[in-house]
């Protein structure tokens, strides 16, 4: 009987190895899921298709209340969202990058504080100081980033 | 003999997993009056004559001796999930004999055994190690080195039975699950929390043949890589698409421990999900009453009638 008990440690080269290997590995376990269809195929085509055409700009208009904190405005409905995949858009404020994205919607009602989230059809967002962005005088515009 | 002092309930509890037979401690062994016996390493009576199939277990909490214990980490976190997946608080459990199915490196053993019970905690991996130098000061704790279908115990012996995200990893759980309900006494509870069938559980089954092939030691150093990078950065799309295709752990109980878990959601042989209505059936075919389904899902508990 014997037990591996803590790690001895490795070179960096190894380590580096190591890294590689199994990040090679996995993803040719992921192509294969993917093909076989165990993994979705539409969120992976998204990201890839994204670098091969201009990235979204759009302003944040039509803003409603929606609960707490949160407010809600339409996005496109063919952009990618959480819901179907990954979103790529970001939100700015008076052109600064707003940095709580993906939020959950309860943090975003509750907490707010910039928080954001592209759900479906929509941006569910709270403005940095939890003020309404309907009157707070400033801008809301979606950037798309590709990575 | 022991090479720690234990409650006089706890050293007398272990028999021999063929026959029931009790087992009395001679120089070193476990050995039943048919004359099987069984050797006590390090303090540890084994059963088995190796980890077979959950290598990566020893590997894992020989590691992570310590990450996910409240004693160490002071955070509570461990109780907390203890009671939600397994619905027992201080009250139900104190000086009560309950057996850990599954004990690994002894996270939840220390939380029942810290509210006063006595505890038996069980593995087929290496991890008893780290679990008896994690309990070597607690006469309320035995640590033993079995497979939990062939358990080292008498039946109707145990008065609380816990295994919390065990049973999953066994080549059959529902088959895992049943051997463990004729250890229970009469009035006794068992309480299980298995992978639900569900979200990242359902999507991580579709790893497991890919993953728990890669060596343990390579695959924890990509998790040590990856994790913090993934962490650095949430938001990032790439990230967004990597969580989505291979679910990373986000307990929100630090990096180490979603390194942990990361390694752990991965690299075993088996890997069963199943649904709360799957287990409350296992249940009720087991013959248990008051069978109730927890709020987090797959986690159900019931008592021997």
């Amino acid at each position: 009987m014997s037990a591996d008990t803590g790690l001895a440690p490795i070179s960096p080269g190894r380590r580096r190895l190591y890294v590689v290997g199994v990040s090679l590995y996995l993803l040719l376990g992921g192509v294969w899921l993917i093909l076989v269809r165990r993994l979705p195929a539409r969120p992976v085509l998204a990201f890839l298709g994204a670098f091969l055409r201009p990235r979204w700009r759009l302003r944040v208009r039509r803003v409603e209340p929606e609960s707490g904190f949160c407010y809600t405005a339409r996005v496109l409905p063919w952009i990618m969202s959480d819901y179907k995949g990954a979103s790529g858009l970001e939100l700015y404020e008076d052109g600064v990058k707003l940095p709580l994205g993906h939020a959950p919607h309860d943090a975003i009602r509750s907490l707010g504080l910039g928080r954001y989230s592209h759900w479906g059809r929509r941006i569910y967002f709270a403005a940095s100081d939890n003020s309404d962005p309907r009157s707070n005088g400033r801008r809301y515009r979606l950037v798309e980033s590709r990575w | 003999m022991t090479e720690k002092q234990l409650d006089p309930a706890l050293a007398g509890i272990l028999a021999c997993p063929e026959t029931g037979a009790a087992l009395e401690w001679q120089d070193g062994y476990l050995v039943a009056a048919s004359g099987r016996r069984y050797p006590v390493l390090r303090g540890i009576p084994r059963f088995v004559p190796s980890d077979d199939y959950v290598g990566s277990f020893s590997f894992e909490w020989n590691t992570h001796n310590r990450t996910q214990l409240d004693s160490f980490t002071g955070a509570g976190t461990s109780a907390a999930m203890l009671t939600q997946k397994t619905g027992l608080g201080p009250e139900d459990v104190r000086g009560k004999l309950v057996l850990d199915a599954g004990i690994g490196a002894g996270r939840f053993s220390d939380v029942l055994s810290g509210w006063g019970a006595k505890v038996v905690g069980i593995d087929l991996s290496y991890a008893v190690e780290a679990a008896q130098e994690n309990f070597r000061d607690r006469p309320n704790v035995l640590v033993a080195q079995a497979d939990i279908g062939k358990l080292p115990l008498a039946d109707d012996s145990i008065d609380i039975i816990v295994s919390i995200g065990v049973l999953h990893h066994t080549p059959s759980t529902e088959r895992y699950f049943k051997a463990l309900v004729p250890k229970l006494k009469r009035g006794g509870r068992i309480s299980i929390w298995v992978y639900p069938d569900s979200g990242e559980y359902a999507v991580r089954n579709h790893w497991i043949p890919w993953t728990s092939r890669l060596p343990a030691r390579a695959f924890h150093e990509w998790c040590r890589w990856i994790v913090p990078r993934i962490y650095a950065d949430p938001s990032r799309r790439w990230v967004q698409l990597l969580r989505r295709l291979f679910p990373f752990s986000d307990q929100g109980l630090g990096l180490e421990n979603d390194i942990l878990d990361t390694f752990d959601a991965y690299s075993p042989v088996f890997h069963g999900t199943h649904s709360p209505e799957e287990v409350a059936r296992w249940f009720a075919e087991a013959g248990l009453a008051e069978i109730t389904v927890l709020g987090v899902p797959s986690s159900v508990t019931g008592v021997k009638p």
